[in-house]
This record gives structure tokens, C-alpha cells and sequence, in this order.
């Protein structure tokens, strides 16, 4: 019989009889299971959230449209119909995504919805309902959320070098190195079988079980083959590196205690050392935007424009006019809007820099993550689920765009559909469409997550697998070589 | 037990320790890490500080410089406060960077705090920041791990061991030996870290309460990583070989450092969870307009209101009132929100109690569980002192809305006329907020369960270690 095949079977006989590895799985499919559903109740509570939010939003706007209707049936010289587009209230949302438990990431960062209406400032559109975004208690967010991406990323790794950190040296205990290497076979071809058969089967359990428990947890959702796709690659390839972590250190070390040391000590260096250093350049390099300086510069410019508004209320109080036709009316609000927009863009002086800030911020914190392969399967899972910082970063500039083309519509549609009704313009009123990155936007950073997985495995499998040719892998009483 | 064996035993520990040149660099490493960690922290306690201190001023001025305006628009216009770090959060952040630092105090509302700098939107930021505590609570008992399980696990430490019985040393005598030897270390590196944390706090201009909070909370430190030590050498006590000594602790280290305290603040959330910015919202509300209505029309409630403060004034006419009505209305219905938040937030604050009384009870799997608390509520950086900063807030917010309201009742004239008047000069009674932190005693009051949870686990696993010294000679 082919030795290398001799070598597989033998290691799969062994892997079986291991009660560990089952008790094992077993412990890996509960905390899977707990950290899905986990997640899940996440998503179904931000959904809940958003159907309030928008529940609320139509009950406003039905509430204005039908104020305007009766005025209009009542009086249809009135101009309060014209208006009616200003005072339409909207509630962009930023959706989540079948895939959102997979990893909530981001998701409590950022906000998820804006208010307002065409005359409302677009300062503090996104205060309403995300200003504290989350009532959750501090001590639960400081622990970290307990979702699948938590699972994937630290105790993935674990479960894979707890069934493979003595994949060579248990040889080495046990006596049999020198007679396995006596097959005639390459020590590379032998690490490999034995690498298949113990860490292959164990590799794809530890991937199913987690898809499985996600693909429960969002089975009333539109499912995402290509996310579910993606979710698949990342794993493969970090679980992949982590297993030729095994490796590399099993040609090294001496017996299992070191190896399983080194497995240990490489594991809390790439999830908790090289995160937390990368955290610390990021801040360093970019340091986030002050909240607080951001707040105080906001009521100075708050305050200047309250200040002038009442000079010009003094001025303006005496030419004010009683008539309340509809194009004095409609007059009316479009100064007050152009008055606005004028006000909004001294806060955009302000509010642009903040966040390009947070942007350049984020920015350096993703392009540090290709240093460590544990930080870009976060990343990986966080842009999968659509919880992460440039998607609800996006959110905000579409909604600030959404505001503004909702104002233009609001002072031009009298002028191009003068016949309208009120329930023309409630039927024909934009609606706010997330749009999501397309094109290289949307498939650059994954591919670079990729390339970098990928990269990292090439490095390991040249230190571990040129390790094995230069050094032997056993040494026998006599001194000889294997 | 023999008292001279026990020295004989613990001197010739010292003494391979002493010379274990492994031992000596990882400790000088971690001790240095720790330091570091410190040290970061410290400066950037000192930036968020000032910035703290540049926004209050910022803060001020902008109130100041409204000038003459109407009182009530004022308090719409409203003020901020800015949270300072703890000194200690130095040490251990807690949830200082999740908790919000700054509050806006405004009229008929009570906000939620704002401004979390843990939360920068990075995937970095889903990752252990690095810090002294976390050094101490993570990787200190995994050192331990890795320094003692082959204690008496092994082939070459059997041998050792079966030479040392047979010269007629007790098994007990050997374990507390390595016990107080390898104890000594963790010792002194926490002493060399107070000792190297001293001109930090002194640069942070701490006062003597604060070094006693450092002994306290290093107090912990040294029960909790004791503990882990006994557990170490009796798990290598009782197991033949080091792979399965080192096998087991190191799953030992994982579920009670990595999966317990994670998992038990995300089930007592799941158990008792906490509303939804939204829920919360619309309960307090409806809650405010059922008061303010009292099972009216919500139409009527000005004429309501009208009627209520004529009653209380015992007039007629709301022209005969000796205070302006708006005014007293503006007071009472402050009263009225004030209250209705108070109670809801008190509910809120009640669903986190319950939640930390939960994962108490998680306890019994994970000393660390018992460690955070003490360790983050001496630090000064835990729920309950962000709670003490929300209730001085809040507590200023309505004094300061107050101020103003009492000023329309009291000087308000009974005419259309807008009333404008100069709020800084109004509110300057009320004087700057001062956030108070909480006595060292109340700390001590809330949490002595902890300390007892780690002085058990002290116990507990000291008898465990003890027992598996025990089994020793039958295994030799």
C-alpha cells in the first residue's frame, strides 16, 4: 500500500478515537450556536427598531398629508398644499443585512437612521434616533458583543490548534517518528498527509458549524449565497494559516508541552499584541475626531446663527405680510430654506473636517489590518454582514444628499407640476434607497482581505515547510538524521 | 507540617527560581508591558483631560456670550457636560470608553450620554485594547500556566519528586513550598508595578485616597493570580504528564479568561435586556403626557394648566396671578419630565443591576468575573461611578432649567411682549458642575461580594492544590 496513504489512514484511525475532539465539537457547536442566535437578536431588534422608526415616519407624514388634503378641499386657493413637500417628515435607514449576525462589528458605532424634513437644518438629522444609539449597559459593550465573528475569529483558531499543535511532536512523545519516517516517502509528503487527515476534517466541521447556526438564525431572511460564499473563503484561508501555524511550530519544537507553548504564545501575539498595537499606531497616526470639540464648535456656530436671526427678525418685522396666497407662501419657504441651506453650509465647515477625521481615522485602521491576518477576517466578517464603518460612513453622506434633493424637489415641483394634489406629490415624493458600493468599491477591500489571508499562508508554509528540509524531523540514539 | 522542611523547601524554590533565567526574562517583560501600558494610558488620560477642560470653557463661553435672550429658548439651547477620566482608569479603563463623556443638559429632557472613545468605528476596535489591568487579568494567569504546569508533571519532574519523598519531605510541605516560592514572584512583580506607578500618579496629581485604591485593587490582583497559581501546580499535581497538565490549564485559562466573561454579560443582556433608544423614548413620553394630561384631552391641557396654577395662587383671573403663568407652567411641567425620566432611567439603571447580579453568579466558573468589578469600581471607571456622573448631571441640568423658569414666573410681565433676559447672570447661582466620585466606602459597600468570591476562589483552589499534593505519593 501507497505509504502516504498508509500514513492518512492511520491518522484518521487516530482522530477517531480521540473522545477530546469530540467533546470538543461539542463545546464549539454550543458557543456557535449561542453566538449566532446572539446575533440574530441583534438584527431582529435593529429591524424592530427601524419598523418603529418607520412606522412612526408614515403615521407623521399621513398626518400632514392629510392636513394639506382637507385644507385644499376646504380652501383651494390656500398655499398651505404648496408647502406641503417642506414639511414631509423622512427617515433614511441604513438597512441591515440578511448576513448582520454574522458579525455586529460596527454596527453600535455609527448611526442608522436620520430624521428630518426639507426646513429642518440638516445639523442633528441623525441626533433623533441615534444619538445614543444603544441603552445597552456599558459593561456588556466593554466585554465585547458575543457574536459569531468573536467565535470565527479568536476561538476558531483555538479549537483547530487545540486538535493540531501535537500533529508531529505526539510522534516524537510516542516513539513512532523514526519508524513513520522510514516509509519511504518524503518527511513533506508525510506532515502533509497527516496534516490532511487531522486538520482537513477538522477545518471544515469548524467551518460548517458556524454557517449552519448562521444559516438558522437568518432562515426569514433573503438568503445571501455570495455572502455565505465569501464567509467560506475567509474561514478556509485563516483556518488554513493556522494550521500551517501547527506545522511550523511541530517542526520545531521538541515535544508537545513546547509546541503547544509556542501554538499559545503565537495565538495571544496575532489576537490580542498585534491588534492592540495596530490600535495604538492608528490612534496615533490619525487620532480620532474630538467629539467634544466637534460639539462645542456646533454651538458657536449655533449661537452666531441665533444671534443673527434675531437681527434679522427685527429688521424684517415691520415688511412682513399677511397674505397668505400660495405663491407668497411658497416665497416664504423657499427664503427660509435658502436661509437653511446658507446656515447648513457654515456647519458643514465644521462638520466636513470631523468627518474627514473619522474617515482618515478609519482609514488607517483598515489599511493596518493587512499586518495581521486576525484583524482582516474581522474586517472580512464585518463587510459581509454590512457592519462596518465606511457602509454606515457611506449612509451618512447619502442621507445628507438625500436631504438636499428632497429640499430641491420640495421648492421646484410646484414650478414643474403646478396641477398637483396632495396626493400627487405624497405618491410622487423621492424615497430614500440605500445605495451599496458597487464595482471596485464594494470588491477591492475584499480581495485585498483575500490577498492578504492568502499571503499570510504562503509565509507560514515557507517557514514551515522549508523548516522540514533543512532541519530533520527526528533524530534517532544514534544521532542520525531523519 | 514541618515549619523547617516548609523553609528548607521554599529557600532551595527561591533559589531555582531565582536562577531560571526563562522565569526572570518573561516576568522583566511583563513588568515592562505593564508599565507601558500605564504609561500610555496615563498621557492619554492627560489629553482627554484637557480636552475635557478646553470643551467645559468652550462651554461656558458660548452660555455667557448668549447675552439677553428668552430664558426658555436658552435652556433649549442648553450646556453640556464633559466627563474626566478617572486617574485609575489609567490602570483599568473599565467601561470609561464605552459609557459616553459628554452629557447636553437641556430643558424637558434627560440625554444619553454621548462621546464614546472606545468606539471609533475601526475593526480595531473589537479587539482587547491594551492595558495594565488587562495585562494582569489576560496574560499574567497564562504566564503562571505555562511557568508551573510542569511543576510535578513529567517524566524528569516525577523523578525529581520521587527523590524528594524518599528523602521523607510530605507532598504537602513540596506544594506550599512552590507555592510560596513562585507566590513571592507574583508578588514582587506587583509590587515592582505599584512602585513604577507612582511618579505616573503623582504626575496625574493623585491623592492619598487614590494610592490606597491602587493597594486595594492590587489586593485583588494578588488573590486572583494566587488562585490561579494553586490551581496551576495542583492541576500539575495531579496530572502524570505535562501535555495533559498543560492541555488541561491551558482550557482551563481559556473558558474561565476568554469564554465566561464574555459570555455571561451577553446572556444577562439576553435574560434581562435593556429597551431600545426607541422603546425608552416613547415610554417616557406617554408616561410625561398622561401626567401632564391627567386623563384628558391633550387639546385642553393649556386651558388645564391655566386653571391649575389660578387654583394654586387662589385667583381668578390669570391677570390677578403675582407670577407669570407661563413661568409656573414651565416649572411644573420640568417637574414633571424630571420625574417621569428619573423613574425610567432608575428602571433602566435597575435592568443593569440585575444584569451585574446575574453575571455575579458566573463567578462560581471564573474568578475573573469577580476580579473586574472590584478591580474597575476601585479604578473609579465601572456603571456604577458613570451613574454617579449622569445623577450629578442630571441633578445640575434641572437646577440649571429651573434657574430659568423661575426667572419667567418671577420677572416675566403679563404682557405678549417677548421677554429676554441675561441668562448667565441668571444661572451664575447655580455656579459649575462638579461631577463627585464616589467615596472609597460606598466602593467598598457595593463591592464586598467580590472580594469574598476571590477570598473563596483563594480558598477553594489552596485546598484543591492541597488535595492534589495529597495524591502525589500514590502516584510516584
Amino acid at each position: 500500500m501507497n505509504a502516504w496513504v498508509h500514513v492518512l489512514r492511520l491518522e484518521l484511525r487516530r482522530v477517531a478515537r480521540e473522545r477530546s475532539l469530540l467533546w470538543l465539537m461539542l463545546l464549539y457547536m454550543l458557543i456557535a450556536g449561542y453566538a449566532a442566535w446572539t446575533g440574530g437578536a441583534w438584527a431582529d431588534a435593529r429591524r424592530e427598531a427601524q419598523a418603529f422608526i418607520a412606522e412612526e415616519t408614515a403615521g407623521a407624514r399621513n398626518r400632514t398629508v392629510a392636513r394639506a388634503t382637507e385644507t385644499m378641499e376646504q380652501n383651494p386657493q390656500s398655499g398651505f398644499a404648496a408647502t406641503l413637500p417642506f414639511g414631509v417628515l423622512y427617515s433614511p435607514m441604513l438597512p441591515v443585512q440578511p448576513l448582520a449576525p454574522l458579525s455586529l462589528g460596527q454596527g453600535d458605532a455609527f448611526p442608522y437612521v436620520a430624521t428630518f424634513h426639507a426646513l429642518r437644518s440638516a445639523q442633528g438629522m441623525f441626533d433623533r434616533h441615534s444619538l445614543g444609539i444603544t441603552l445597552e449597559n456599558p459593561q456588556v459593550l466593554s466585554a465585547g458583543r458575543f457574536d459569531l465573528a468573536f467565535v470565527i475569529v479568536f476561538l476558531f483558531p483555538l479549537f483547530l490548534l487545540a486538535g493540531t499543535y501535537d500533529i508531529w511532536t505526539q510522534e516524537r512523545d510516542l516513539g513512532t517518528a523514526g519508524f513513520i519516517l522510514s516509509q519511504p516517502r518524503p518527511p513533506v509528503a508525510i506532515l502533509a498527509a497527516k496534516l490532511l487527515a487531522r486538520g482537513g476534517w477538522l477545518l471544515i466541521a469548524l467551518i460548517l458549524i458556524p454557517l449552519l447556526a448562521l444559516l438558522a438564525v437568518t432562515a426569514g431572511q433573503p438568503f445571501d449565497a455570495r455572502g455565505f460564499a465569501h464567509a467560506v473563503l475567509v474561514m478556509g484561508l485563516y483556518g488554513t494559516f493556522w494550521l500551517l501555524v501547527a506545522v511550523a511550530v511541530n517542526v520545531r519544537a521538541r515535544h508537545s508541552a513546547q509546541a503547544a507553548i509556542a501554538c499559545g504564545g503565537i495565538w495571544l501575539a496575532l489576537l490580542f499584541f498585534v491588534p492592540a498595537m495596530l490600535s495604538a499606531t492608528a490612534n496615533l497616526v490619525r487620532p480620532p475626531p474630538s467629539q467634544a470639540g466637534l460639539v462645542n464648535d456646533l454651538r458657536t456656530i449655533e449661537l452666531d446663527i441665533l444671534h443673527g436671526r434675531r437681527q434679522q427678525q427685527t429688521t424684517e418685522s415691520s415688511d412682513r405680510t399677511t397674505s397668505a396666497s400660495s405663491n407668497t407662501l411658497l416665497n416664504t419657504y423657499r427664503s427660509h430654506l435658502a436661509r437653511i441651506e446658507s446656515e447648513d453650509s457654515i456647519y458643514a465647515e465644521v462638520v466636513e473636517p470631523f468627518r474627514g477625521q473619522q474617515v482618515a481615522h478609519l482609514q488607517v485602521g483598515n489599511n493596518l489590518r493587512v499586518l495581521s491576518p486576525a484583524v482582516t477576517v474581522q474586517h472580512a466578517l464585518e463587510r459581509i454582514a454590512g457592519n462596518e464603518g465606511n457602509r454606515a460612513i457611506s449612509f451618512q453622506r447619502q442621507a445628507q444628499e438625500f436631504l438636499e434633493s428632497q429640499r430641491h424637489f420640495a421648492s421646484t415641483y410646484r414650478i414643474e407640476n403646478p396641477a398637483w394634489t396632495a396626493s400627487d406629490h405624497y405618491r410622487n415624493m423621492p424615497e430614500f434607497s440605500f445605495r451599496e458600493s458597487t464595482g471596485t468599491d464594494r470588491h477591492m477591500p475584499f480581495l485585498v482581505d483575500l490577498a492578504t489571508l492568502l499571503l499570510f499562508n504562503l509565509i507560514t508554509a515557507v517557514i514551515a515547510f522549508s523548516t522540514v528540509r533543512r532541519q530533520p524531523l527526528f533524530t534517532d540514539d544514534s544521532g542520525e538524521k531523519h | 507540617m514541618n515549619h523547617s522542611a516548609l523553609f528548607a523547601v521554599v529557600r532551595r524554590q527561591c533559589v531555582i527560581v531565582s536562577r531560571d533565567s526563562r522565569l526572570r526574562m518573561l516576568s522583566a517583560i511583563f513588568l515592562l508591558a505593564c508599565v507601558a501600558a500605564f504609561a500610555s494610558s496615563i498621557a492619554r488620560n492627560a489629553s482627554l483631560s484637557t480636552e475635557a477642560d478646553l470643551a467645559r470653557i468652550d462651554d461656558a463661553r458660548a452660555w455667557a456670550d448668549q447675552g439677553s435672550v428668552n430664558p426658555h429658548s436658552a435652556s433649549h439651547f442648553g450646556r453640556y457636560v464633559f466627563k474626566t477620566p478617572p486617574v485609575l482608569s489609567a490602570f483599568d479603563p473599565g467601561v470609561f470608553d464605552y459609557a459616553g463623556t459628554l452629557v447636553r443638559l437641556e430643558s424637558h429632557q434627560q440625554s444619553v450620554a454621548s462621546g464614546r472613545p472606545g468606539n471609533a468605528g475601526t475593526t480595531l476596535s473589537g479587539f482587547t485594547p491594551l492595558s495594565a489591568a488587562s495585562l494582569l487579568q489576560v496574560l499574567a494567569p497564562l504566564l503562571i500556566i505555562l511557568l508551573g504546569f510542569g511543576a510535578f508533571s513529567g517524566r524528569q519532574a516525577r523523578t525529581l519528586l520521587e527523590q524528594e519523598l524518599g528523602t521523607g519531605v510530605s507532598p504537602y510541605t513540596l506544594l506550599l513550598g512552590q507555592l510560596l516560592a513562585l507566590g513571592a514572584v507574583v508578588v514582587t512583580v506587583l509590587a515592582l508595578f505599584a512602585l513604577a506607578a507612582v511618579p505616573g500618579l503623582i504626575s496625574a496629581r493623585s491623592d492619598g485616597e487614590q494610592f490606597t485604591r491602587l493597594f486595594l485593587m492590587l489586593g485583588g490582583y494578588t488573590l486572583y493570580l494566587l488562585t490561579f497559581l494553586a490551581i496551576t501546580l495542583g492541576v500539575s499535581a495531579l496530572c502524570h504528564s505535562a501535555r495533559r497538565s498543560l492541555t488541561t490549564l491551558v482550557a482551563i485559562w481559556v473558558c474561565s479568561i476568554l469564554l465566561i466573561p464574555r459570555v455571561a454579560p451577553a446572556v444577562a443582556a439576553n435574560i434581562h435586556p435593556a429597551p431600545s433608544v426607541q422603546q425608552f423614548h416613547t415610554e417616557v413620553n406617554a408616561a410625561v403626557d398622561a401626567v401632564m394630561d391627567d386623563g384628558g384631552n391633550r387639546d385642553d391641557r393649556p386651558q388645564r394648566l391655566r386653571e391649575m396654577v389660578m387654583e394654586r395662587f387662589d385667583v381668578d383671573d390669570i391677570d390677578d396671578l403675582p407670577v407669570n403663568h407661563t413661568g409656573v407652567v414651565l416649572e411644573y411641567s420640568e417637574d414633571v419630565s424630571t420625574d417621569v425620566y428619573r423613574r425610567h432611567f432608575a428602571d433602566l439603571y435597575d435592568i443593569y443591576d440585575r444584569q451585574l447580579a446575574l453575571q455575579r453568579w458566573f463567578s462560581v466558573a471564573s474568578p475573573l468575573i469577580a476580579l473586574k468589578p472590584w478591580s474597575s469600581a476601585l479604578a473609579g471607571s465601572d456603571v456604577a461611578a458613570h451613574r454617579a456622573f449622569l445623577s450629578d448631571a442630571e441633578d445640575y441640568r434641572y437646577r440649571y432649567v429651573q434657574a430659568l423658569n423661575r426667572d419667567i414666573a418671577i420677572n416675566r410681565p403679563h404682557t405678549q411682549a417677548e421677554y429676554v433676559a441675561d441668562v448667565a447672570q441668571i444661572t451664575s447661582v447655580v455656579g459649575e458642575f462638579q461631577a463627585s466620585a464616589l467615596p472609597l466606602s460606598a466602593v467598598a459597600q457595593r463591592q464586598w461580594p467580590d472580594i469574598l468570591v476571590l477570598g473563596g476562589w483563594g480558598t477553594a483552589s489552596l485546598a484543591f492544590a492541597l488535595w492534589c499534593a495529597g495524591r502525589l505519593r500514590r502516584a510516584v
